[in-house]
């Protein structure tokens, strides 16, 4: 079972937010959507949701496309940045209204997890704090039953100790239903323990979709005094490089070969890996 | 298709929502009206009114509800994988309920408004009684003028309820309320004219179509009138055609429009 998205198109008047995009989501893996802020994660995730209509390509749940398909939209809940649950609505309306479109929803699952992040089920989504009302959101998703659950900014306002509920919270709910997520974040670093696969887009232009593993074993940085940085990357595929007073970063494609004395030698982060990627500037 | 109506009608989100949100709104209009009977009875010159307080104002605040309602249920579905096929086709379906539930709720304001004014000596005449012809229909105080002008209030409740598909889909794709609230009201000037003496573009199409199928009534009976005032239930028909007309245009734009939502953060 996957979600497969083909030539992915998406234009805005004259302006490509999607490009051609390409990829397939396996059932039972956690994905990370990553890139800079109109990258075009949230028009993906808005194309795949059925909330807007590419301009040419396609998406295929199981071979079929999702386009006007009920049957097929079910198994996706797409949780949106935005607020498109109407805000009037009470958090238990809500949970009560996803059961007569999500057949597997967990209304119950859903009270445990408002009882968890300490979410007053009668309040108003209006009467709630950013936070809070991402918390919502999630919940909606994760009660959802869908096979395929796209989170998008799902920390949004969250603190320190709501993010780590919600990591945890994310993995306990995938053990259980295998069911696929796909979590579009800015803060790489803290989910990077969750990502089998990583997709990151560039100005909406797929630039990688690997293993999150393979995309950090594919680079490694080295740092140093700026003059043996630069004599050492000579003729490499510099990613990024950045200067601090006389020493020097530098992000570089492929693996290390011998290494001279007073250079050290690192994996990137995600993170590192990210920001080296998308760039503006200090391409090598 | 079923879910989706099912939700619009048992949910307390959908039907329930709007029923709460129509008395609420009626309440307050009987606040406003009680207010208007202290000042008449201070003046106590006037001893009837003829106009449908209460019909007119429910007919407006139910259009106002309905948009705030058939937004709601949009999203929502939406938000929950129902395509657009499937909530425009069910919308299609549940809305003469909420408009039939919307006229019931007005017409006993109304009636709970008359007996109100009249424990006070002022007789209020309400859309039934404004809008008949005493020449065809010599109007008394029966059941047959509550039906009268419970069709009255259901005509215009569809008008309504156009309108307030049109705010939708101006609003989706301009996200403009403002402009769209003012283009609206254009609109439903030029189509609807929205008074009991139905000019309007609209009505003046149903007028000439009933003018062409009334003559079929009254074979072998007698001639038509030469300036004809058509029954209540006919135009309540042919309102029926033009609101399902308008929402046509609706489902055409809001078939391939995009549904986002509102940024957060």
């Amino acid at each position: 079972m996957s979600i497969e998205l083909k030539t992915l198109t998406k234009s805005y008047n004259k302006k490509l937010a999607l490009d051609r995009v390409s990829l397939t989501i396996e059932k039972g893996t956690i994905c990370g959507l990553l890139g800079r802020n109109g990258a075009g994660k949230t028009t993906l995730v808005n194309l795949v949701g059925n909330r807007d209509f590419p301009t040419f390509g396609e998406v295929l749940l199981d071979g079929v496309n999702v386009r006007e398909n009920d049957k097929a939209l079910r198994k996706i809940y797409c949780m949106g940045a935005d607020d498109l649950i109407p805000t009037n609505m009470k958090i238990k309306e809500v949970i009560s209204s996803m059961g007569y479109f999500y057949k597997s929803s967990d209304a119950k699952y859903a009270e445990k997890l408002c009882g968890e992040f300490k979410l007053e089920m009668g309040k108003k989504l209006s009467q709630l704090s950013t936070g809070y009302r991402t918390i919502a959101k999630v919940i909606f998703a994760m009660s959802s039953g869908a096979d395929y659950i796209f989170l998008d900014e799902p920390t949004l306002g969250l603190d320190a100790n709501h993010r780590e509920l919600l990591y945890r919270l994310i993995l306990e709910r995938f053990e259980e239903t295998e069911a696929a997520f796909v979590i579009s974040t800015h803060l790489i670093d803290e989910c990077a323990g969750l990502f089998e696969r990583c997709f990151i887009l560039r100005e909406g232009t797929l630039i990688a979709d690997e293993d999150s593993e393979t995309l950090r074993s594919s680079a490694f940085v080295v740092d140093g005094k700026t003059e043996a940085v630069l004599l050492y990357t000579s003729g490499m595929e510099v990613i990024s490089r950045s200067e601090l007073g006389t020493l020097s970063s530098a992000c570089v494609k492929g693996k290390p070969g011998n290494v001279p004395a007073g250079l050290e030698i690192s994996k990137p982060s995600l993170q590192q890996l990210l920001i080296a990627m998308t760039a503006d500037e200090q391409r090598g | 298709m079923k879910d989706f109506i099912g939700y619009a009608l048992k949910n307390h989100a959908g039907l329930i929502r709007f029923i709460k949100m129509m008395c609420g709104v009626l309440c307050g209009t009987g606040v406003f009206y009680l207010i208007t009977l202290i000042a008449l009875k201070i003046d106590g010159t006037i001893g009837w009114i003829d106009l449908p307080l209460m019909e007119l104002s429910g007919i407006v605040l139910s259009g106002v509800c309905f948009a705030t309602a058939a937004d709601s249920l949009i999203r929502m579905g939406v938000s929950c994988g129902v395509s657009r096929k499937t909530i425009l086709k069910g919308l299609a379906a549940a809305a003469p309920v909420y408009a039939a539930v919307s006229a019931a709720l007005t017409e006993l304001a109304e009636e709970v408004t008359v007996i109100i004014f009249r424990l006070f000596g002022i007789r209020l005449r309400g859309l039934g009684y404004v809008t008949v012809d005493d020449l065809l229909w010599n109007a008394t105080e029966n059941w047959r003028t509550k039906v009268f002008g419970f069709c009255a209030v259901l005509m215009f409740t569809f008008g309504a309820f156009a309108a307030a598909f049109m705010y939708i889909a101006g609003k989706t794709h301009s996200r403009k309320r403002g402009v769209t609230a003012a283009v609206l009201t254009v609109f439903v000037y030029w189509i609807f004219s929205v008074n009991i003496d139905c000019k309007g573009w609209l009505y003046d199409l149903l007028n000439r179509a009933a003018e062409a199928t009334e003559p079929w009534k009254y074979i072998g009976r007698f001639d038509p009138p030469p300036s004809l005032i058509f029954s209540q239930t006919e135009l309540l028909t042919l309102t029926l055609i033009g609101f399902y007309l308008l929402y046509g245009l609706f489902a055409v734009i809001m078939r391939n429009a995009p549904i986002r939502g509102r940024e957060t953060g």
